[in-house]
């Protein structure tokens, strides 16, 4: 694999990535790698990422790596974002759930975001919508009184 | 931290935060000094230097009082196992961290998936150059991103073709350096190496 002619065969194939991650589906996998973050696997988590990504030899999509958001009991986060669409964050990513993410909503060729698997993964900036739609709710009831 | 490479992706964390453009990582282990020793260096804007004094130190995780915990957690592992932390800071000019652990010394965590920590630090951030230098006896092994990244035309090296080359590539590096601790999911130090100590 690490031979020269190898290298070539690496090299041609790997400069079509920079074309496709500037077109109009190009996505941003954003990995939360702060103290909290490494501490509750996020290694792990951002490593089954890269790994699924290139198993189903998904292009478009960048992966990076970012510092503590501040909401540490929910590390490891994994935020997703299609080009153009506000972020989705989801919360507590263990590797099997990264995959999942992959397969569920990256992998464009062989969508499975119907599988049972990618209806279970809940991310989290849903449930932070809800809450502050409760607490909007029971602000109104309080201001009623 | 169960692995010193998860501090080590910890500390190099705290490099990118503080916008380096290239972090060097050295891991040298010395079995005559009985050590096992990493330095993360940068050219990034450097700590303020209460925030350097405290790190070793105490934990102050307010803003603008020198961060989280990492450090401190590094040199709470240093001190249980019989090493030392050193930080030396310049404004503007960058940070350096070096940990020393000891080799033989049943409290220190083991090195673990180095080359994960390595791939995944490359492939996420596609502007840093990040720089490996492993030393161990007579073995060595060095990796340098910016020059995978030159070998294949300045494609990014988290394309489905390049992440599987640069890990294989690292793989094979640190597992030949460290033939007892570079292994993924490996527990570090092996019986072996414990019983010839105690």
């Amino acid at each position: 694999m690490t031979t020269l002619e190898d290298l070539k065969r690496v090299r041609e194939e790997a400069l079509k990535a920079m074309s496709v991650r500037l077109g109009p589906h190009a996505v941003t996998v954003t990995v939360g790698m702060g103290t909290c973050g490494i501490a509750a696997g996020a290694r792990e988590t951002m490593s089954a990422l890269l790994d699924e990504l290139c198993r189903r030899e998904i292009w478009e999509v960048t992966v990076l790596q970012t510092g503590c958001r501040g909401m540490c009991a929910e590390e490891p986060l994994v935020e997703v974002e299609f080009k153009g669409r506000p972020p989705v964050l989801y919360g507590q990513v263990t590797p099997e759930m990264a995959r999942q993410i992959v397969a569920g909503t990256l992998d464009r060729k062989n969508n499975s975001a119907s599988t049972p698997e990618a209806a279970r993964l809940r991310p989290i900036s849903l449930k932070l919508a809800e809450a502050l739609e409760t607490d909007h709710d029971l602000n109104n009831g309080q201001g009623k009184d | 931290m169960r692995e010193i490479s998860l501090h080590i992706l910890d500390i190099a964390t705290n490099s990118l935060r503080a916008k380096a453009s290239r972090i060097r990582i050295s891991v040298n282990i010395d079995e005559a000094a009985d050590a096992l020793t990493f330095e993360v260096c940068d050219d990034g804007e450097g700590m303020p230097p209460l925030a350097a004094r405290l790190a070793s130190g105490h934990l102050d995780p307010r803003p603008g009082h020198g961060g989280g915990s990492g450090l401190g957690l590094l040199a709470s592992a240093c001190e249980r196992a019989g090493g030392w932390l050193d930080i030396w800071t310049v404004k503007g000019e960058g940070t350096g961290v070096k940990a020393r652990f000891g080799l033989h010394c049943p409290d220190r965590a083991p090195l673990g998936a180095l080359a994960d920590t390595v791939a995944n630090l490359s492939a996420a951030n596609p502007g840093v150059q990040i720089v490996l230098n492993l030393r161990a006896g007579p073995r060595s092994f060095d990796f340098d991103s910016r020059e995978a990244k030159a070998a294949l035309g300045g494609a990014p090296l988290s394309s489905p073709v390049a992440f599987p080359w640069m890990r294989r590539l690292l793989d094979d590096g640190v597992t030949a350096t460290f033939p007892l601790e570079g292994v993924p999911g490996h527990p570090g130090h092996t019986l072996a190496t414990r019983q010839t100590t105690q």
